[in-house]
């Protein structure tokens, strides 16, 4: 696409912003749901269950919410034989002044990647929020503040929300702005398909609030059948946010992986690419290829509630175990969905502040994919109490804990890249090297319940609940603003308050510890999840994870204060703050909309810190090269 | 097992090689990417319906209260099964049909007529399926249940797993399939436009995706037709 002035061009109704598209979604719902599908409307007359009007409800909404966005002018212009004017496209990509652009359907994958940040951010935000009020609730030992159905509300609202944030927190924002520049292509493969992502995710978001409308859903976020098929309303909202946020997760991978297997620069060889496009390709893998499960058996529990068929109810010769294995076969390669990416970007992190290559690159990528691969072996760990077969214990307890070893390798590669290194305690850093600690408590005590005697005694106990934190709050979220203060210079040309940037890590990272560290603790002494009350002997404990708790929801305050202040006031810095050698810094800042004046010749690795002699990893303009006589290419 | 003709084989090996490096020098990125996008959506839908195929082994398997199939339950019409599978192995080898006078003898007339006829073929199949999941027929010799709490639902007339997993299994299908349809219809038009003179890769693409819808035909129809009759529960 060849990039010329920015062009003007009015909305109308069907290329219209995300506000037009959620109102007109709205109004269809409410007249599938209130107009014509309740009491003497034609659907009721037709004799549709609730449960098949809420759904049909629905999927309206998405439809006429895809629609307004523009999702499917292109398509219909295609099958009415028609095609893209260059006009169309510019537009398309953002080629206009204004943040408008944020706010609509828009094809340059650093716009997307941005309203990705932000998405993350409001979820994570809304998220939190309901993790403050489950742990006021438990400030005392009986339900005091809510109601049970409503703590289990709070509970389904904060997990689901924070699953779905959690999947795209790093492949969305970081994967969708970085991976084109980290492998010098001028774009994402399917621009459509990567929007489509993006407004999937947004959507997903909004949709599972509305459950609070439906009385919620009692089952987390694991939606166990039969519980799922017996639910109020609201475990409706539950399977389409799940199944919109799969959607999301697939098409999203299905971009990534082919943008990196067919976008590259020339000399972009598989030794070439740093460790956070390895890692966000490994859980775009994982993602293209688990989350159709999960959509396959969100959709047999939907055909349970709307159709009245069976597959969960042992009555009627379905079974509560087929929910299980289906639902943990996608269910633990998605841990990794979010675990993996926080390992790409930790390493390079560590990689570009100690000054030093990354230690055992290979062996650190091959462990990435060996997790990736481990992961569809372990998932009857989560069924060692609930009546699995005796004699394939052995066989899930030795694949669960054999995934401890690509982990450590991939530890290993982290200590011996330190080593010897010149560090450097900058913000990013410091949230990098906060990951290995809370990621190891994650992982130890994931060892512990993947063995079976201490499985059968923690089994839903707050200890479980710990180590799911340790993992994903500890690892992910850490690596996420390791992430943000690394690579948002980049974005705006301006650096953040180190000042605030330290009391949001040190509070972070004690308000995190206190808590979950305790909540162990409960977890050991016996403590159920999902359940308001607990025996008077455990209120201290929950008391002081509670405040700690507070501590680490009030940690989000200086992020906010300093992402204001770094956007808005912050320094300004050159295009490549950190001395970084990867392509992604070697830009303009902010990036051209192709990204390079002209693709990229690379001729040397991103790792290559301190080796002498040192090429740069990349002939930025190659044409001019080869004009004065240059040997481009020497590789 | 030695060679018999060695010399053969050599330049066959050599053609393909070739054959590919012309491929891959050939083919504009658009298309390879088209190509790897069609791909790895079907490869993804499998993984989705493998959750179904799964569910009819499983179930039958465990036979939970011996309610897989149990006596007065029958499969829908095996004529209708087999006229919905077999349309679609018909429209499937018409499109190759077309798509090879029209990629590879540039006879874009017959490609015209190939996509159409298997695009007919297709919603006539689609047209079974929907008069099918309407009127399934699981118990055809028992009257409804007196208290079918929603009428419109056929298949609550009776719960059992065989029917849930028909159900589910069918009706996912027939989603796909008006889908996919809708997209032939559009490449079909698309080609009485002229619009793949230049570049057909988009009829190469949905040819291997609609390769696939025929592939998964075929198994539902041994999955859901076939196999039952031998193991009623």
């Amino acid at each position: 696409m060849a990039v010329a002035a920015p062009v003007e061009r009015r909305s109308t109704l069907f290329t219209s912003n995300v506000f037009t598209a959620l109102l007109v979604a709205v109004l269809g719902f409410l007249f599938i749901e209130y107009v014509i599908g309740r009491g003497g409307g034609p659907l009721w007359a037709f004799g549709l269950s609730p449960n098949s009007t809420l759904l049909l409800a629905y999927i309206v909404g998405v439809l006429l919410y895809l629609a307004v966005l523009g999702f499917f002018t292109y398509p219909f212009k295609w099958i009415l034989g028609g095609d893209e004017t260059q006009e169309e496209r510019l537009y398309r990509y953002g080629a206009v002044p204004g943040i408008g652009k944020y706010f609509r359907l828009t094809l340059d994958h650093k716009i997307i990647g941005a309203q990705y940040l932000f998405t993350v951010l409001l979820f994570f935000c809304v998220g939190g929020f309901n993790a403050m009020l489950i742990r006021l609730e438990l400030t005392g030992s009986n339900a005091h503040y809510f109601s049970p159905q409503t703590y289990l509300t709070l509970v389904g609202e904060h997990s689901v929300m924070m699953l779905i944030m959690a999947s795209s927190i790093i492949i969305g924002p970081f994967g969708n702005y970085f991976v084109p520049l980290m492998i010098g292509a001028k774009r994402m493969a399917y621009p459509r398909i990567e929007a489509l992502s993006f407004w999937l995710f947004l959507l997903s978001g909004l949709v599972l609030l509305t459950a609070i409308f439906y009385d919620g859903f009692p089952t987390g976020w694991t939606g166990y059948a039969p519980l799922a098929d017996q639910a109020h309303l609201g475990m409706d909202a539950y399977l389409v946010a799940f199944g919109l946020a799969g959607t999301s997760m697939i098409v999203s991978g299905i971009n990534i992986v082919a943008t990196v297997l067919l976008m590259r620069a020339p000399g972009v060889i598989w030794t070439r690419i740093n460790a956070t496009t390895w890692a966000v390709v490994v859980a775009s893998i994982l993602a293209w290829l688990a989350a159709p499960i999960l959509i396959g058996v969100l959709t047999m529990v939907g055909f349970d509630r709307a159709f009245e068929t069976g597959l969960f109810v042992p009555a009627w010769g379905g079974s509560a175990f087929l929910y299980e294995n289906l639902f943990w076969t996608f269910g633990h390669p998605e841990v990794y969905i979010l675990a993996v990416p926080a390992f790409g970007v930790v390493l390079d992190i560590l990689s570009v502040f100690s000054r030093k290559p990354l230690f055992g690159y290979r062996a650190a990528v091959v462990s990435m994919f060996g997790i990736g691969l481990l992961s569809w072996f372990v998932w009857q760990h989560h069924l060692f109490v609930s009546g699995l077969t005796p004699g394939l214990r052995p066989f899930f307890m030795f694949s669960t804990e054999m995934i401890s070893f690509p982990t450590g390798i991939i530890f290993l590669s982290a200590l011996g890249t330190l080593f010897l290194g010149k560090v450097r305690f900058t913000l990013p850093m410091l949230f990098a090297l906060a990951f290995f600690p809370n990621f190891l408590l994650g992982g130890i005590s994931g060892v512990f319940l993947s063995d079976v005697p201490a499985d059968i005694q923690l089994h839903g106990s707050y200890f479980v609940q710990a180590h799911f934190h340790f993992v994903l709050m500890g690892g992910t979220l850490f690596a996420f603003f390791a992430g943000v203060y690394y690579w948002l210079p980049k974005w705006t040309g301006r650096q953040f308050n180190d000042l605030l940037g330290k009391i949001h890590f040190w509070t972070m990272f004690l308000g995190f510890n206190g808590t979950f560290i305790t909540l162990a603790v409960v977890g050991l002494l016996g403590m159920p999840r999902r359940v308001p009350y607990y025996p008077p002997y455990l209120h201290t404990t929950n008391f002081i994870a509670s405040v700690f708790a507070f501590i680490l929801g009030a940690s989000i305050f200086p992020f906010l204060a300093n992402l204001v202040y770094g956007i808005v006031w912050g320094k300004q810095v050159n295009e490549n703050p950190w001395q970084a050698r990867s392509l992604e810094w070697q830009t303009t800042t902010p990036p051209p909309i192709e990204n390079f004046d002209e693709i990229p010749q690379v001729v040397a690795g991103p790792y290559d810190y301190g080796v002498v002699p040192s090429r740069p990893m990349a002939i930025l303009r190659p044409s001019q090269v080869t004009a004065a006589g240059a040997t481009a290419g020497a590789e | 097992m030695a060679t018999v003709n060695p010399g053969a084989s050599d330049a066959l090996d050599a053609t393909g090689t070739t054959a590919t490096a012309l491929a891959r020098e050939t083919r504009s990125l658009d298309d390879r990417l088209t190509l790897l996008q069609a791909r790895m959506v079907y490869i993804a839908l499998a993984f989705g319906l493998a959750c179904f195929w799964f569910g009819l082994v499983y179930l039958q398997l465990i036979n939970e209260n011996g309610m897989w199939k149990p006596p007065g339950v029958h499969q829908p019409t095996l004529l209708v099964g087999l006229f919905e599978m077999g349309l679609i192995q018909a429209s499937g080898i018409v499109y190759f049909w077309g798509q090879w006078a029209g990629l590879y003898q540039r006879k874009f007339n017959i490609l015209t007529l190939g996509l159409w006829v298997a695009a007919l073929l297709g919603l006539a199949s689609f047209g079974f399926h929907i008069y099918e999941l309407h009127q399934p027929g699981f118990n055809s010799l028992a009257p409804p249940l007196p208290g079918a709490k929603y009428p419109a639902v056929h298949v609550s007339q009776l719960q059992t797993g065989y029917t849930s997993v028909f159900t589910v299994t069918e009706g996912v299908f027939t989603i796909l399939l008006g889908a996919s349809l809708f997209v032939l219809f559009g490449i079909a038009n698309r080609a009485r436009l002229g619009r793949f003179a230049k570049s057909a890769v988009a009829v190469e693409a949905f040819g291997e995706f609609w390769g696939f819808m025929a592939a998964v035909a075929l198994l539902n129809f041994l999955a859901l037709y076939v196999q039952p009759f031998f193991h009623s529960g």
